[in-house]
């Protein structure tokens, strides 16, 4: 499958424990100081739409949301630009990329001890309905990939569950781990 | 499976719109090669609606330092300053706003797969994308083309989007449908050899009643309003309108212009326009202008040799035999609401976001989207309830909102919940919550202030104590934009405001300028003044004011603009006078930050911030006595002297002037010498220089003085007290750079 345009998102353990406007200085901190992947260019702020994307870092190769609009608040990694390799290797990358992000924000000043991300679970979306329409034969095609890739991730496997049955949607999947995890800085290690 | 969008639609998009993508593709391959010039190229992507925007230069002020930005694609540009590899903005034309559910959907795929997922409706009922790369442009004309949506000509030196009464076909008001014809007209004009030629952009309006303000003609370069005389349908016609930094207007071109006549008169204002507009100085090339220059009798007998010359063509008439082909039908019978359960909000939303249709038992349902954006997935949503509720009758308005059309008014609470269920079932549809903003310093390269974030936190505010105010208060209408350039439309709202800088000892404080005055209703039917500049983070304060002085001031049923007419600017001025107060860096450091953005506000590239000494230097006096000046010379105007009017405004052009030549050139006084010098050492080293507008504020001041209006009318005088507000301001920009 010719995907790049991969999404991953974690969700927030607890979304009620920070609020969006929070994250719009921490993000204009992080192009300052290039904290994240990528080249950091402007923060876009949506928090005024309910069920929106939130507050976005853009950047050129990758968007980091802290978004509203796939299901509870999380970190939505979306990456733009093609990367190197195979479809596990992309998909590895733009999870090391989202937990590395995770992680960072756990260990913001802003944000340490009261945001922590649900590192068992995880939502990955082919954001490109031409290499990978929402429908069976894509999901069949992706399964095997995606979990090879989940494999690197997580150490006890994933099981995968296709989401949003509606064909206009984005092919989505819910990974979850089949065994405990510790936390996103830990999956983030694992990756290199 | 399909490896290209172009592969997989295939003849899905039009032949000829297809081959206008393709010859896009090329170009762009062209231009990576360095076989196209920059500045051909701009215009040939701005042509098809592909933006720049902020940042795209490689630079970005974090707050302390100007940052590099180091895009892989290095220099390659895709128009002059602009980086190839920056991201830009997609404006997509819907013409009179009108969508289909299909159309809606693919939209929302676009938003998702090339943007940010969110869909961004504009004060001309487009739909705007933010965050796109140039090559991904093909794709996304494609699959529009696919749904029938053009992105041809939605921006560059072309005629825009055709606006049109969103409420059209189910108005009360209106004397007829303009739909067909709004359609029309843009079909015509779209391409049309007679529109390729134009110095600067043109735009067309249509109402369907000369007293609402849905259709916004007077402020568009050629507008329509319907009329019927002795049972035959045609337009008031109207030239010459327009916004921008000098707002002007529109004139009476023809009392009853015959619906026949509509397409070739049309056709004959772009050809005298693409004929005899300014081409060089895109400062002064609306068509506007050209009125103004020509004179109004003069355009008009120009346009009508012009149009006695042209060749007849089909398309002038041949939609007029099915004028019903726009017809929209509903999809449930009419059921009136009574007995319904209604949930909990439903009457207050009812009250604001619902308009009864002139068929009974139908009425249109507004979606209020904050500051214009919705997102992909609500984007769908809209399109579910559009066909479970109607026929896929959808418009988008000048108001940035989204209307669902021939609502059985029985389904109104079903509606309701569902919008509630989208996270869009906010009250308060074109009330003081409902603010327009131009999207400013967010992604626009000619933003000065933060209107989105002043927008976003005036909502915020008034909607928490909505269902309190007074009903004379909810009725007041706030336009925000982020420079002078309008495009939040400031000038025709109770409230308007737009944004410029002003120095406090070295730093820059985000300002906004507030106007008074100005109407929406009538077709935008007059325009604001600004009264006086107040730190971005007073403004909050600004409109608290405001309306508890008009609410307590106001006399029976008397009108925010009656009231600030009847008051007076100078008492108005006075009211806010305090508020221009910056405290010092040390003890409020909000100041020095615009909403919504925590970096220490910059206006561009120039450093701030590493001297905290607050010495206030003659040049600041100086420019400060300037816009008094300017002020009083609003007043004077107010007060119907315009020939007094024009020499004031003239005069405190001088004097900003005459200050910032006396940091250069000590001692000189002289309006000759202060000229001399002025042009010699601020124009023409390009220090009084505005990186977009170039030196078009140093042209209004040398225009005043080398041809100074005989008799000023109150049109001209308006004219020049706007041009010596732009100036001043553009002196304090010139300020900063000292």
């Amino acid at each position: 499958m010719d995907l790049h345009k991969i999404v991953v998102k974690f969700f927030a353990q607890d979304a009620s424990a920070v609020r969006l406007d929070e994250f719009i200085p921490v993000f204009h901190r992080w192009i300052r100081t290039h904290a994240v992947d990528g080249m950091l260019i402007d923060v876009a702020d949506y928090g005024h739409l309910p069920k929106g994307p939130g507050v976005v870092l853009v950047a050129h190769e990758a968007d980091y949301f802290m978004d509203t609009m796939e299901g509870p608040l999380g970190l939505l990694y979306n990456r733009k630009t093609p990367s190197g390799g195979g479809l596990p290797d992309r998909i590895a990358a733009a999870f090391r990329s989202a937990l590395g992000a995770c992680a960072q924000l756990e260990a913001e000043p802003e944000f340490r001890g009261r945001l922590k991300f649900r590192a068992g679970e995880a939502l990955f979306i082919a954001n490109d309905r031409l290499a990978a329409p929402n429908g069976d034969e894509a999901f069949r095609a992706l399964g095997p990939e995606l979990s090879a890739a989940a494999s690197r991730v997580y150490p006890a496997g994933v099981d995968l569950r296709r989401e949003a049955a509606d064909p206009r949607r984005r092919l989505t999947v819910r990974l979850t781990s089949r065994g405990p995890v510790a936390d996103v800085a830990a999956l983030r290690a694992r990756l290199g | 499976m399909a490896q290209t969008w172009k592969e997989k639609l295939g003849d899905r998009i039009p032949a000829e719109l297809g081959r206008e993508i393709e010859i896009f593709e090329n170009e762009i391959a062209l231009r990576k090669q360095g076989k196209i010039e920059e500045k051909v190229f701009a215009e040939t992507r701005l042509r098809r609606g592909a933006y720049g925007q902020r940042y795209d230069n490689g630079q970005r002020s974090d707050g302390s330092t100007t940052q590099a930005l180091r895009y892989p694609s290095a220099d390659l540009t895709k128009g002059p300053s602009t980086l190839w590899d920056a991201p830009g903005m997609q404006r997509i034309k819907i013409p009179y706003g009108g969508l289909n559910p299909a159309q809606l959907e693919t939209l929302a795929d676009l938003a998702e797969e090339y943007s940010d997922g969110i869909l961004h409706v504009t004060t001309r009922q487009d739909i705007q994308l933010h965050y796109v790369h140039i090559e991904d442009a093909p794709s996304i004309f494609r699959r529009l083309a696919a749904e029938g949506i053009t992105t041809r000509e939605a921006c560059g030196n072309t005629v825009r989007n055709v606006t049109g009464c969103p409420l059209a076909g189910v108005c009360r008001t209106e004397i007829f449908d303009v739909t067909p014809y709004a359609k029309a007209c843009s079909r015509f004009l779209l391409g049309h050899k007679d529109t390729q030629n134009f110095g600067r952009k043109f735009k067309v309006a249509f109402s369907g009643c000369a007293g609402e303000a849905c259709g916004l003609v007077m402020l568009n370069d050629v507008g329509a309003v319907a009329k019927v005389v002795d049972g035959r349908r045609g337009f008031a016609f109207y030239v010459g309108g327009g916004l921008g930094s000098v707002p002007n207007q529109a004139k009476l071109f023809h009392e009853f212009l015959p619906e026949e006549e509509l397409l070739p008169m049309t056709q004959a204002i772009g050809r005298v326009f693409a004929r005899l507009g300014e081409k060089k100085n895109r400062n002064t090339a609306r068509l506007k202008f050209l009125v103004n220059k020509l004179g109004l009798e003069e355009f008009r007998k120009l346009v009508l040799e012009e149009r006695q010359a042209l060749a007849p063509e089909p398309a002038w008439t041949a939609y007029l035999k099915n004028l019903h082909a726009t017809d929209e039908k509903p999809l449930k019978p009419a059921e009136a609401l009574n007995g319904r359960a209604k949930p909990e909000g439903f009457e207050d939303w009812r009250r604001t976001n619902v308009y009864a249709q002139r068929q009974a038992g139908y009425s249109v349902a507004t979606v209020t989207l904050p500051l214009g954006d919705f997102g992909a997935r609500q984007a769908r949503a809209l399109a579910d309830a559009a066909r479970k509720y109607t026929e896929g009758t959808v418009r988008l308005t000048v108001e940035q909102n989204l209307l669902l059309r021939w609502v059985s008014d029985a389904d109104l609470p079903a509606l309701y919940a569902d919008l509630r269920e989208m996270g869009l079932g906010e009250p308060g549809a074109g009330s003081i919550v409902d603010i327009a903003a131009c999207p400013g310093t967010d992604t626009c390269k000619l933003g000065i202030s933060s209107s989105r974030g002043l927008a976003g936190e005036l909502r915020t505010r008034l909607a928490s104590r909505f269902q309190q105010m007074d009903q004379a208060v909810r009725g007041l209408h706030i336009k925000i934009s982020g420079c002078f350039n309008s495009c939040g439309q400031h000038h025709i709202s109770d409230l308007g405001f737009y944004g410029v800088s002003r120095k406090k000892g070295s730093w820059a404080v985000p300002h906004f300028q507030v106007l008074v005055g100005g109407q929406w209703e009538n077709n935008a039917g007059s325009y604001g003044l600004a009264v006086i500049a107040v730190p971005s983070k007073n403004v909050p304060e600004v409109v608290d004011r405001m309306t508890a002085a008009f609410l307590g001031g106001r006399q029976k049923d008397e009108s925010f603009k009656s009231w600030v007419g009847r008051v007076g600017k100078a008492k108005v001025r006075a009211m806010l006078e305090d508020l221009t107060e910056v405290p010092a860096h040390d003890a409020d450091p909000s100041f020095y930050s615009d909403w919504r953005d925590p970096r220490e506000y910059s206006t561009g590239d120039m450093g701030v911030g590493e001297c905290a000494g607050e010495v206030v230097s003659p040049v600041d006096f100086g420019l400060a006595a300037a816009e008094r000046e300017a002020f009083e010379a609003q007043l004077t105007l107010e007060a119907g002297d315009y020939r007094k009017a024009a020499d004031q405004a003239l005069g405190s052009m001088a004097t900003a002037a005459r200050e910032l030549v006396l940091t250069k050139v000590p001692g000189v006084e002289a309006l000759p010498d202060v000229i001399r010098e002025f042009r010699e050492k601020f124009v023409e080293t390009k220090l009084f220089w505005d990186p977009f507008a170039g030196a078009k504020f140093a042209h209004y001041f040398f225009q005043a003085v080398e041809s100074p209006a005989t008799s000023p009318t109150a049109d001209s005088a308006h004219r020049l007290v706007e041009e010596a507000q732009l100036f001043i301001e553009a002196a304090h920009s010139c300020r900063l750079k000292l």
